[in-house]
């Protein structure tokens, strides 16, 4: 069985209702302005292929939302969701930068979604029964 | 409709939100089953099929050391975290926290980044504070 070393641990911080959730709390910038930036908090998600944050933090990073390609997002239920993808930064002052295409929602969403593609740029695992989550930054 | 909804005739439901525990609270993201939400503490679905789901919160613990990688809003965290209930006020809004002070609020979060920044704040912390609702639990796309 293989083992799997972290370097970093992560207790669940309580969301805006109070309750503990998997959030990463991350700073998103535009590559092109590093100057004025947004943080968020980002809840881990590996159920989702692609992550997804609200179109309304591209508009506020600078970017045109609508030019970006098209990614639909396919949720549980309900209509599919058009995704536009911009390249962004995301950066935490311990873990560092990570650079990603980012699909931005075209209609609200009440939270930023981070899904596989950052999983695929890092070593995360979860303990829920201490709701803890552990992360590397080596992949 | 999936298989498994398919197969609680409308009685069951019935039965199913008789035993759905009310302090069973959360909330869940795009898309969901509304009222079929089995509860928490107990699930009976289909004849022949019963079992105890356990609880979040109830079994799990909360770590006692909190903070152990700090972000750039460690701060921000630790107030949300105590002072959860001075947020109740924000429910349906989004929120820019700076230290710990609300320096911007309202429905629309380009406005609410737009006045954070007027205030010399570049880099605004901002967060969507949800609503409660009763047997409704969380869940990505």
């Amino acid at each position: 069985m293989e083992a799997v070393e972290y370097k970093y641990r992560f207790p669940y911080p309580l969301d805006p209702q109070g309750d503990p959730s998997p959030i990463l709390q991350l700073r998103v910038f535009n590559p092109s302005n590093t100057f004025s930036g947004l943080d968020i908090d980002t809840h881990l998600d590996s159920g989702a292929e692609y992550s997804l944050l609200n179109g309304w933090i591209a508009r506020t990073l600078g970017f045109d939302l609508l030019s970006g390609n098209l990614r639909t997002y396919g949720p549980l239920v309900g209509p599919t969701i058009a995704g536009r993808v911009h390249r962004v930064r995301l950066s935490h002052p311990e873990l560092g930068n990570f650079d990603m295409e980012m699909g931005f929602s075209t209609v609200e969403i009440h939270r930023e979604i981070l899904g596989r593609d950052f999983f695929n740029l890092t070593q995360i695992g979860f303990r829920e029964r201490q709701l803890t989550y552990y992360l590397s930054t080596v992949p | 409709m999936s298989g498994l909804q398919r197969a609680i005739d409308e009685n069951r439901i019935q039965q199913l939100d008789r035993v759905y525990q009310p302090s069973n609270v959360g909330s869940m993201g795009i898309g969901g089953f509304g009222d079929v939400v089995p509860p928490f503490n107990r699930t009976t679905v289909g004849e022949g099929w019963e079992r105890e789901v356990v609880a979040p919160g109830q079994d799990r613990s909360i770590p006692s050391t909190r903070g152990l990688v700090r972000g750039y809003r460690t701060r921000e965290l630790e107030w949300r975290e105590t002072q959860a209930h001075m947020l109740q006020r924000y429910v349906g809004e989004w929120v820019a926290l700076e230290g710990e002070r609300v320096i911007a609020h309202g429905s629309d979060p380009v406005q609410v980044v737009t006045q954070a920044r007027a205030q010399g704040v570049h880099t605004p912390y901002v967060f969507f504070v949800e609503s409660r609702r009763a047997n409704v639990v969380k869940m990505g796309l």
